[in-house]
């Protein structure tokens, strides 16, 4: 029973850096990869992949109506017109919000999530508690840790990506941007909304 | 094996295996309805192996491949009437994890 508390226990931030350190130590000592490559790839996921991809995708939505229907019938095809696409982004579904339907995604299974256009998932993405009850009590957890209540009359949908599949969330244009450009756009589109657990604020 | 189309009632089979298994227990009995139809891709279903540790491509036949489903599930029908009757849940299953309902 020990055991198998010890094992199920979330790592703390404390352990991380720990083991990623040994675990680096090891693929290097074992001639598995060099100090280039890891540092290639540690380069690739903090400055190519990132929310701001994806950001450009639904600024392009949202200025294009034809890129929008492209984007919505052929996800991956659409994402790809800008130069976003790969390892964990070869089958993509655009999912759009609306003042009638509000989408979310999770990985119930573990934490899989669309690279190319979101970068890395945040750590809550991939915690048990946030995988458990998104699916049983999305409204609480929306509410509670996300601050964004949704009214009882908008249907809520949460795609559990257990498959092969990635989900990107097609948030809402705010009111009041219609004066802007696509560039302006992108900057104010934030990763929560393209997950689903937040909308795009009115810009300051 | 004939596949389901967007619409079709399906019912989750009770799977129990141990082992690897990408159907996740709450939607186990459960009835949903297709609603897309997603791609073909091979099953990552691996058993259990008994003194050893199981590697998924010892088991994973990249050329046997099966329909992958989003299957759209009334949150009710998952949580009981606790759940908004607004909410839905979408599950990508693959298509052994189904039967016709």
């Amino acid at each position: 029973m020990t055991d198998t508390i010890e094992r199920n226990r979330v790592l703390s931030e404390v352990d991380i850096p720990l083991r990623v350190k040994a675990i680096e130590a090891l693929l290097i000592e074992k001639g598995l990869a060099t100090v280039e490559d890891l540092d290639a790839i540690v380069d690739r996921y903090e400055n190519d992949l990132s929310p701001m991809n994806g950001a450009k995708v639904v600024a392009r939505a949202w200025i294009d109506p034809e890129y929008k229907k492209r984007l919505l019938e052929d996800g991956t095809a659409a994402i790809l017109e800008l130069g976003y696409g790969g390892i964990e982004g070869e089958h993509m579904v655009v999912v759009e919000n609306t003042p009638e339907i509000h989408n979310i995604f999770v990985c119930t299974l573990c934490g899989c999530y669309p690279w190319p256009v979101l970068g890395l998932p945040p750590n809550w993405f991939k915690s048990l508690a946030y995988r458990s009850r998104i699916v049983i009590e999305p409204r609480k957890v929306l509410k509670e840790d996300f601050a964004l209540e949704i009214p009882p009359s908008v249907e809520l949908r949460i795609w559990d990506s257990l498959a092969l599949t990635r989900y990107l969330v097609l948030p809402e244009r705010p009111a009041g941007t219609e004066h802007m450009s696509e560039a302006e756009l992108a900057v104010i589109v934030t990763r929560d909304s393209m997950i689903g657990v937040g909308k795009v604020p009115f810009p300051n | 094996m004939s596949s389901f189309q967007p619409g079709d009632t399906v019912k989750v089979r009770n799977i129990n295996q141990t082992g690897y298994v990408r159907v996740p227990r709450y939607a186990r009995g459960k009835v949903g309805v297709i609603e897309l139809v997603q791609g073909e891709w091979p099953n990552t279903d691996f058993p259990d192996v008994k003194g050893g540790v199981a590697r998924a491509t010892d088991f994973i036949k990249e050329d046997v491949k099966e329909p992958v489903y989003a299957v759209r599930f009334a949150a009710r029908e998952l949580w009981g009437d606790e759940a908004s009757p607004k909410d839905t849940v979408l599950i990508d299953l693959w298509h052994h994890y189904l039967e016709p309902c």
